[in-house]
C-alpha cells in the first residue's frame, strides 16, 4: 500500500544529511534516512533528501568548499545507508519506470574513482548503471554498447588523451550506426576546456556527479 | 634594466627571494620530446641521452630556464616493481597497483635505487644535462609520499585506506618517505639544483583541511626534513591558494599553481615568503593562437610578477605533446617581451 505524504520538500532535513555525511557520522545518517523513510515512500526519499544532499556536495566540490575525498566518502556512506533504510537498491524503486540502460567506462587507463563516485550518485539516485570497467579500448566499447544495447554511455576521464579518445569513440559510434547513443563525459580535461566535449563529439559534460545526475535524468526524461 | 643573467642565477635570484633580471620560465614541454627527435615515446623514455638531447633541444629552441630529467610519474612505482603501460599519443601511465590489497603494505621494503632502471636513467639525465648546460637550472621531481599511493593502490583504495586503516597507510608514509627523501637527494647529488615535490594529494582540491594537515602537510614535514637541498611544492593543478601559508612554514621555496586559481592571489598569499610557478592551462593550451599565448603569459605576469618571486610555467607541470611549436615559441617570446624587470608596462594601460 502506497505511504502517505506526511512532509513536504522543505522539511526533509537536507542540510542535517549533508553535515552528518560529510562528517562521516553514520549513526546520524541512518537517522536521518529512517526518520525521512518512516513518512515518505523510497521515490520521495531519494528525491526530495538524498540527491538534492548529492546536488549540494556536488556544488559545494565545483565552489572548491568541499574536497574530494569528502565527495568520495559521503558517496560511499550514502549508497550504504539508501540499501539498508530503503530495504533494496534505491534502483529498484524506479523500477516501474522505462529508464534507458545506462553504462560507465573509463577508456584506456586506470583513473577509475570518478567513475565510482559518478556511478555511485547515479545509483543512489534511482539510476541502474552498468559498469563497463577500467582500461577499456574504443573497440571494447563500441561492442558492449552493441551487445548491450546501451543508450546512455557515461565517460570518465583524467587524462587528456583519453579525453581525445573519446572522439574516436563517438566516431566509431556512428560508423557502427550506434549515433542514436548519447556520450556523456567528465573529468578534468572537460573542466579546463570547456569546448573540449564538443570537440570530441559528446552530448553532454557534467563538472561533477551531481550533474551527471541532472544530464542523466534529462535524457531518460526526453 | 637589470644586468642579463644567467638562466640558474635567475632562477636562483626568484627563489632566493630577490628581483631577477626577467621573469623566468619552465616549458615542462617532455612529451614533445619524442616528436621533436623523431622517435617513439617507448624509445624516449628508454634512453637517458634522447631524454637529455631534448631538454638541450628545447634549451635551445625557446630559449627555456629550467631544464628537468623528468621522465613519467610512473618511473617511481616502477622502483616498487609495478609495470608501466606507454602510448605513442601520450604520457606513460602506471600499470595496474603494485599493492593488490592493503595488508600487502605489511610486506613492503624500501627500494634501492639502484635497482630501478628508470630511475638510473633519471640520475644519467641529470649528470648530462649539468655537464652539457652548467648556466640552465636542473629541476628534479619527486612523487610525493602521500601521492605515490594513488599510483601503487588505486585511487579509491588509497582513500579507504586513509579513512579507514590509519595504522597501515602510516606504514605506508613511512615507506614512501625513507624511499623520496633518498630518491631526491639522489637527484641533487647528480646534479639538480632543485626538486620539485609533485603532490596533487596535499591539495584542499582532493583533501579536507583537517585530514591533510595530518596526512599530506605531517608527511610533507617530515620527508623536507631529509631532503638536502631546495624544495618546490607542486599540487598538480589542485588549490594551493588554502595551503601555502603550510608549505612556506614547512620552507619551500616555491608553490606550483593551477590554472583554477588567481595567479595574482596566490603571490599575495605567498607573502614574498616563496615563489609561485604557473599558472597558463595546459589543457586550453592546445587550441590557443600565438597571440591568445601572448595575452595569457602578459597577464600573469602583470598579475604576479611585480618584485620577483614568480616563474612562468603550465598549471600543471606537464604541457600536453597535442600542444602546437608556435604556440609554445609565443610562451617564450612573450616572456621575452615583457618579462624584464623593471616591469614598467604593468602601470600603464593594458594594451590587450
Amino acid at each position: 500500500m502506497p505511504q502517505v505524504e506526511s512532509q513536504t520538500v522543505e522539511e526533509l532535513p537536507v542540510e542535517e544529511l549533508k553535515a552528518s555525511l560529510l562528517s562521516l557520522d553514520r549513526l546520524a545518517v541512518r537517522r536521518t534516512m529512517l526518520a525521512a523513510a518512516a513518512s515518505s515512500t523510497p521515490v520521495t526519499v531519494i528525491d526530495s533528501l538524498v540527491v538534492p544532499v548529492l546536488e549540494r556536495i556536488g556544488q559545494g566540490w565545483q565552489a572548491g568548499e568541499i574536497s574530494l575525498a569528502e565527495v568520495y566518502m559521503a558517496g560511499r556512506l550514502v549508497e550504504e545507508t539508501v540499501d539498508e533504510v530503503l530495504g533494496a537498491p534505491a534502483a529498484s524503486a524506479r523500477a516501474s519506470a522505462a529508464h534507458p540502460k545506462i553504462a560507465m567506462c573509463v577508456l584506456e587507463d586506470s583513473h577509475g574513482l570518478g567513475k565510482r563516485i559518478v556511478s555511485t550518485c547515479l545509483r543512489v539516485a534511482g539510476f541502474e548503471v552498468l559498469d563497463l570497467g577500467l582500461r577499456r579500448t574504443v573497440e571494447d566499447i563500441v561492442e558492449e554498447v552493441r551487445a548491450k544495447g546501451i543508450e546512455i554511455l557515461l565517460v570518465s576521464t583524467l587524462m587528456l588523451r583519453a579525453a581525445l579518445a573519446v572522439g574516436t569513440l563517438t566516431r566509431r559510434l556512428a560508423e557502427e550506426d550506434l549515433d542514436h547513443v548519447k556520450v556523456v563525459v567528465g573529468g578534468a580535461p572537460f573542466r579546463y576546456d570547456p569546448n573540449l566535449w564538443r570537440e570530441v563529439g559528446a552530448h553532454a559534460w557534467g563538472y561533477s556527479a551531481s550533474e551527471a545526475i541532472e544530464v542523466v535524468s534529462a535524457m531518460a526524461r526526453a | 634594466m637589470t644586468p642579463a643573467m644567467t638562466s640558474l642565477q635567475r632562477v636562483a635570484s626568484v627563489l632566493s627571494g630577490e628581483v631577477p633580471d626577467r621573469v623566468p620560465m619552465f616549458l615542462s614541454t617532455g612529451l614533445h620530446g619524442p616528436a621533436m627527435l623523431g622517435v617513439s615515446m617507448r624509445e624516449y623514455f628508454g634512453s637517458a641521452e634522447l631524454m637529455a638531447q631534448s631538454q638541450l633541444l628545447k634549451r635551445e629552441t625557446y630559449r627555456d630556464d629550467i631544464v628537468t630529467s623528468f621522465a613519467y610519474a610512473a618511473a617511481e612505482v616502477e622502483a616498487f616493481g609495478q609495470e608501466t603501460v606507454f602510448y605513442e599519443n601520450g604520457p606513460p601511465n602506471a600499470g595496474r597497483p603494485v599493492l593488490s590489497s592493503p595488508s600487502d603494505i605489511e610486506k613492503l621494503d624500501v627500494p634501492r635505487l639502484e635497482d630501478c632502471e628508470a630511475l638510473q636513467r633519471g640520475l644519467e639525465v641529470t649528470r648530462m644535462l649539468a655537464a652539457q648546460a652548467p648556466d640552465a637550472a636542473i629541476l628534479g621531481i619527486v612523487i610525493a609520499p602521500n601521492s605515490l599511493p594513488v599510483m601503487q593502490l588505486g585511487f579509491e583504495r588509497y582513500l579507504d585506506l586513509i579513512y579507514e586503516q590509519p595504522d597501515l597507510h602510516a606504514r605506508l608514509l613511512e615507506v614512501n618517505e625513507e624511499f623520496c627523501a633518498a630518491w631526491a637527494n639522489a637527484q641533487l647529488e647528480a646534479g639538480a639544483h632543485a626538486i620539485g615535490f609533485f603532490d596533487p594529494l596535499s591539495s584542499t582540491t582532493i583533501m579536507p583541511r583537517d585530514l591533510l594537515e595530518r596526512t599530506g602537510l605531517a608527511s610533507a614535514r617530515r620527508t623536507f626534513c631529509a631532503i638536502d637541498g631546495t624544495v618546490l611544492a607542486l599540487l598538480a593543478s589542485g588549490a594551493v591558494i588554502p595551503v601555502i601559508r603550510d608549505f612556506v612554514e614547512l620552507g619551500v621555496a616555491g608553490v606550483g599553481v593551477g590554472p583554477d586559481e588567481d595567479i595574482g592571489l596566490a603571490k599575495a598569499a605567498a607573502k614574498e615568503s616563496c615563489a609561485v610557478i604557473g599558472n597558463l592551462n595546459g589543457i586550453e593550451m592546445r587550441t590557443w593562437t600565438p597571440e591568445i599565448a601572448e595575452k595569457h603569459v602578459k597577464n600573469a605576469i602583470a598579475a604576479a610578477g611585480g618584485g620577483g618571486g614568480y616563474i612562468v610555467c603550465d598549471g600543471h607541470g606537464e604541457i600536453p605533446h597535442e600542444v602546437p611549436h608556435d604556440v609554445i615559441a609565443a610562451i617564450s617570446e612573450a616572456v621575452h617581451r615583457w618579462g624584464h624587470y623593471p616591469l614598467s608596462w604593468t602601470d600603464l594601460p593594458a594594451e590587450l
